[in-house]
């Protein structure tokens, strides 16, 4: 199920972006694709928790992913409201057998064609600060081993969020946090701007932009803020 | 703490003193904009909290305003941006006497207030009667991202700013006795375009 070439490529990309010019977002984006391409997840999402300890969106490797992360959220059940409330694991869940465990969540996962899920919390001493979702078509199931290494891959995150060379020092967590969610609020309404001015769909705002980022070599964000900020400039010339 | 101060941007870069619990804070914000570095400048820039426990701790940021303050008795500081998304308000700094670290507790209560001064600045550039600080605590938490993209569409159909497009959702979801939520899900869906007509 684990594929340890790609893994190994992960490893060498993780080690390569926490050197230099580093941004949680974008990170956190490309470990959600990495994550399913080394499970061979049909979706991966990765929500986080603010300071009221409510679990907010960060990132996803599809729409899919997207959409299973907002519908845990919104209807307040499912496998990553799970994980982060117990700082356990859940794996091999099986949807259709879920609907006791997630009235809302599993049928709709279902319906969306998906079999089975897994959740691995994003943990800091003994904090969990948020969880990574792994969702599958068909029925992939992890042997003991293969939940290490995802949970290796969630460990990844959580010290992505600590990167900065004063790892020890309590405030940076307070600091990547609150910049990366706010971050995710100007990506947000910039998919929203650039889906308006374009006529097309938010998702596809984002593509536009994830492209961009990359060609220019930028951060998402910034490719974001000068979305708003050229539309701002248009409507505020004569 | 022994001083807080709100800095408000007014228009283009520069901050203004909007708030000053006494004349310690008002002097270390002056000092940040003489010297034109340190926290609240810092974590406007940034979109995040810059927390430094210590101004002496050898940290090379702040060359000249980390010792200047440290010389006005003030050890510690902690900037928190009064922001949603790109749209900016401007920063709330909080000053110590004292090296010392924010524990959880105190972290959450900053960024608490810090959430309530950015609703407080949000409304005021609301038009309209409703408003008041128990509507701004019910909405703080209203963080979907449904809201956040509709903002962006609203933005560009009302030709304005992130500000003023959230305010009018807000209005137009008051108007029609719906949640801001379900307001942003007709925009998304494209059931409801805001316009900058001003008939309604």
């Amino acid at each position: 199920m684990i594929s340890t070439e790609r893994l190994s490529a992960l490893f060498v990309e993780v080690a390569d972006t926490l050197v230099d010019d580093f941004d949680l977002v974008d990170f956190l984006h490309n470990l959600t694709d990495h994550a399913a391409a080394v499970s061979g997840a049909d979706a991966v999402g990765l929500l986080l928790a603010d300071h009221h300890r409510v679990l907010r969106f960060m990132a996803a490797s599809n729409d899919t992913g997207e959409m299973l992360e907002l519908f845990q959220l919104q209807n307040s059940e499912g496998p990553c409201l799970d994980c982060f409330t117990t700082g356990d694991p859940v794996v091999n869940a099986e949807l259709v057998n879920a609907a006791e465990r997630w009235p809302r969540f599993a049928p709709a996962a279902t319906a969306a064609g998906l079999r089975s899920v897994h959740a691995f919390p994003l943990r800091l001493r003994e904090e969990t600060i948020g969880a990574l979702n792994l969702f599958s078509r068909t029925g992939s199931r992890f042997a003991s081993d293969e939940v290490g290494v995802v949970q290796a891959l969630a460990d990844v995150a959580t010290i992505a969020i600590l990167q900065e060379r004063s790892i020890l020092r309590a405030e940076v967590l307070t600091e990547q946090l609150q910049g990366a969610l706010n971050s995710r609020i100007v990506i947000e309404q910039a998919k929203g701007a650039l889906a308006q001015m374009e006529g097309s769909t938010p998702e596809e705002a984002f593509d536009l932009m994830r492209s961009r980022a990359r060609a220019t070599r930028r951060r998402l964000v910034e490719v974001a803020a000068d979305v708003l900020d050229s539309i701002g400039q248009q409507r505020d010339r004569p | 703490m022994a001083s807080a101060v709100v800095l408000v941007r007014a228009g283009g870069e520069s901050e203004t003193l909007a708030a000053s619990s006494d004349p310690l804070g008002a002097g270390a914000a002056e000092l940040e904009h003489t010297l034109g570095e340190g926290p609240s400048r810092d974590a406007l820039r940034l979109g995040r909290p810059v927390l430094r426990a210590d101004l002496l701790d050898g940290d090379p940021r702040w060359v000249a305003y980390g010792p200047g303050l440290a010389g006005r008795g003030l050890r510690s500081v902690f900037a928190f941006p009064l922001h949603v998304g790109a749209a900016r308000f401007g920063v709330l700094t909080m000053y110590g006497r004292e090296p010392q670290q924010l524990d959880p507790l105190r972290t959450t209560r900053c960024l608490a207030m810090a959430e309530l001064a950015t609703q407080v600045l949000l409304r005021s550039t609301e038009a309209g009667p409703q408003g008041g600080l128990a509507r701004a605590l019910d909405d703080a938490m209203d963080l979907r991202v449904e809201i956040f993209q509709a903002q962006g569409m609203a933005m560009v159909t009302l030709r304005t700013d992130l500000a003023t497009a959230l305010a009018r959702m807000r209005a137009h979801a008051y108007e029609t006795e719906r949640s801001l939520h379900e307001v942003s899900l007709d925009i998304l869906a494209g059931r409801l375009t805001l316009t900058d007509e001003r008939s309604d």
